[in-house]
């Protein structure tokens, strides 16, 4: 890695980029050392405290290739092949492969995991898959710490906190670097490379609200907004599943922390205002079947009036397990879980917990090939694997290529002269005193706005066209945005790619006729469609977007 | 609230004002540098327990807001 002074800056050189510094951020690093290749990583946030893992997780999923029923590589990649789409066998052969080495590194940095009866780890099932997948970790609240102190001892790999990254830079189809501004000193960076892994992460927050009506109040990190897709997109990678990939969880009332995976795959039974167990109704594996079903269900028993309330009810575990969950793996879940419980006076053991459905998050996937590489040479995508696991096994698989392919091009020479320009706009608010200037919260709150009003978990096409045209109106006010000082700004700029990520969701969604597929029904294409079972593929063709279709049987 | 700090435990080292991925702590020059969250973005926060894990003293505590309570 190379740094240089600039008129403008900084400008960085390095063989592989790193945009994000979250679980999948680390999983890179990590085999970027293994691969003894130069690297930058950099993003919002300090090393040891960004992103969904900063305040703890509580499980890991791996196959660890036992005796056990389902625990084997064919089953792992044959339950991600039914059940998602876009992935390709050889990629999900990929993350299977990558579970040893990256829960060595989980071990050598001191993550303790519950053991099993019989010896081992202890592991249980969860979201509706055939084997029991999930590790338990007691000690959840420290992994990202404990990561990056080995990370920042790591020969060849740099470290730069606090960058918000504002875009990324291609020429003829290849990836050819980033730039962004310190949120502290506000010094513009810009970094030129032969290969990138984007980590910016795999959901996005704040496109919704929950009951709080705090959009900073929510299940995954509010600090990604949709980067991973917006940014890539803009140079041309081609996004998979922007409309039916939005996801949410059931929230402790009234609070944004996840947790369900425990609760659900230790067996808490999900009541309504009456004091009835429903989930039957809505899936044969109950409240541990798909999370979208315990979503549609709760929603559907909310239309009929049996909640709210809604509650998960664990009385009926024995002490040992209650304790375990609510004193073992929630607070590694969210650090504040138990400050939380003293406020509401909750314990498993003698009172249901009351839930609320959270906001929905949005997500998706970038078109990647069997080695990770997106539809821009030289991008590999980090974040395209789920939970805790898949961001890290994600990024260090998508840098084992993307090491390699470094060895094949020159390093990037960057438009100075476009950074220039970029720079001069992407401060502009800082320098934008008119009377009728919108704030951060001002440019930003409409967009929840409209997404709470149109987009919800019942919706239709006259509305989703209705709201795509109010998110144009709020983008043509966005050269109208001030920003007192580089908090706001940075805010502005996560805004920016929260409200693009929103309209490219809301145009995808417009694509696909029929419910059932995503955590929304259209009231105007109420069933599923068989036919629809494929992913859609959005990516930017002079400058509009252009749509197909992928096939399931071409994976 | 987001946390309290506990101005006789903390020795003003300064690790939750660098770990708060929301920027919304800051040492306050008027209590001596003891940390504080900025009044203007205190809704920021994300309830991560960040800072909490990043102090070496103990000195945070959390009261959770009303809003998340009822
Ligand atoms: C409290 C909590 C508990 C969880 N528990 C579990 C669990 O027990 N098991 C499990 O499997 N999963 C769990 N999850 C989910 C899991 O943590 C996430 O799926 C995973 O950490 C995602 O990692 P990521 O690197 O893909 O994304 P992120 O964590 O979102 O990381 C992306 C990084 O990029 C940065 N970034 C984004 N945009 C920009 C930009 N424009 N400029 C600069 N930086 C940017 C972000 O600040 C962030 O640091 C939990 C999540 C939360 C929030
Ligand atoms: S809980 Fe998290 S977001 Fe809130 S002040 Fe602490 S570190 Fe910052
Ligand atoms: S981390 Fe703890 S000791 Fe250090 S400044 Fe913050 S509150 Fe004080």
């Amino acid at each position: 890695m190379r740094v240089t002074k600039r008129d403008w800056g900084s400008l960085y050189e390095t063989d592989v980029l790193i945009l994000g510094t979250g679980a999948s951020g680390m999983g890179a690093a990590l085999k970027a050392a293994e691969k003894h290749a130069d690297v930058l990583m950099l993003g919002k946030g300090t090393l040891e405290s960004s992103g969904s893992l900063g305040g703890g997780n509580d499980h890991f999923m791996a196959v660890l290739d036992t005796d056990e029923a389902y625990d084997n590589v064919e089953s792992f990649v044959d339950f991600y092949m039914k059940s998602a789409y876009g992935y390709r066998r050889e990629q999900l052969a990929q993350w299977h492969d990558a579970f040893a080495p990256c829960l060595a590194v989980l071990d050598e940095v001191g993550t303790e995991f519950k053991p099993g009866e019989g010896g081992g780890r202890y592991r249980s099932v969860g979201f509706g898959q055939p084997g029991a997948w999930w590790l338990h970790i007691v000690n959840g609240r420290t992994i990202k710490r404990n990561l990056a102190k080995k990370i920042r001892r790591l020969n060849g790999v740099s470290v730069l906190d606090d960058i918000q990254i504002t875009r990324m830079f291609a020429r003829d189809g290849k990836v050819t670097g980033c730039m962004g501004f310190n949120v502290l000193s506000g010094e513009t960076v810009a970094v030129a490379c032969k290969t990138a892994v984007t980590c910016l992460g795999w959901h996005a927050q704040r496109a919704a609200n929950n009951s709080t009506n705090n959009p900073f109040n929510c299940w995954f990190t509010p600090f990604t907004t949709g980067s991973y897709f917006t940014q890539a997109y803009h140079i041309g990678a081609a996004v998979i599943n922007a409309d039916i990939s939005g996801r949410t969880t059931m929230l402790p009332k009234g609070w944004g922390a996840p947790g369900m995976n425990g609760i659900n795959n230790m067996g808490g039974h999900e009541l309504n205002a009456l004091g009835e167990r429903f989930m039957g109704k809505y899936d044969p594996m109950w409240e541990n079947g798909k999370r979208r079903n315990q979503i549609m269900g709760t929603e559907q028993e909310q239309l009929e009036g049996y909640g709210p309330p809604f509650y998960m009810d664990m009385r009926h575990f024995s002490p040992e397990d209650a304790y375990h969950l609510q004193y073992v793996l929630m607070p590694a879940d969210k650090e504040t879980y138990l400050d939380y419980c003293a406020a509401r006076g909750i314990d498993f053991r003698a009172t249901p917990l009351e839930v609320e459905i959270g906001e929905m998050a949005l997500s998706g996937m970038l078109l990647a090939d069997e080695r990770m590489e997106t539809t821009v040479k030289g991008l590999f995508a980090g974040c395209n694997f789920t939970s805790f696991s898949g961001a890290m096994c994600g990024g260090y698989v998508a840098m084992n290529h993307a090491a390699d392919d470094a060895a094949k091009y020159d390093m990037a020479s960057l438009d100075e002269g476009e950074i220039r320009a970029w720079k001069e706009k992407d401060e502009a608010p800082l320098r934008n005193g008119a009377p009728n200037a919108l704030t951060c919260t001002d440019f930003e709150n409409p967009i929840r706005q409209v997404m709470d009003y149109y987009a919800g978990f019942r919706r239709n096409m006259p509305g989703m066209k209705l709201a795509l045209e109010k998110l144009e109106l709020i983008a043509s006010r966005r050269e109208k945005v001030k920003a007192k000082n580089l908090h706001e700004l940075m805010r502005l700029h996560e805004a920016f790619d929260l409200l693009e990520l929103c309209r490219m969701h809301l145009d995808a969604c417009l694509q696909r006729r029929e419910s059932g597929r995503g955590m929304y029904k259209l009231a105007d294409y109420p069933d599923l469609d068989p036919a629809l079972d494929k992913g859609l593929v959005v990516r930017l063709e002079n400058g509009s977007p252009a749509y197909s279709w992928l096939e399931k049987q071409a994976l | 609230m987001p946390p309290l700090f506990d101005s006789e435990k903390c020795i003003r080292c300064g690790m939750c004002v660098r770990d708060c991925p929301a920027y919304i702590l800051e040492l306050d020059k008027k209590r001596d540098r003891t940390p504080r969250v900025i009044e203007e973005y205190r809704l920021e926060c994300w309830h991560c327990g960040n800072c909490r894990i990043s102090c070496p003293c103990g000195a945070i505590s959390f009261e959770f807001p009303l809003y998340t309570l009822v």
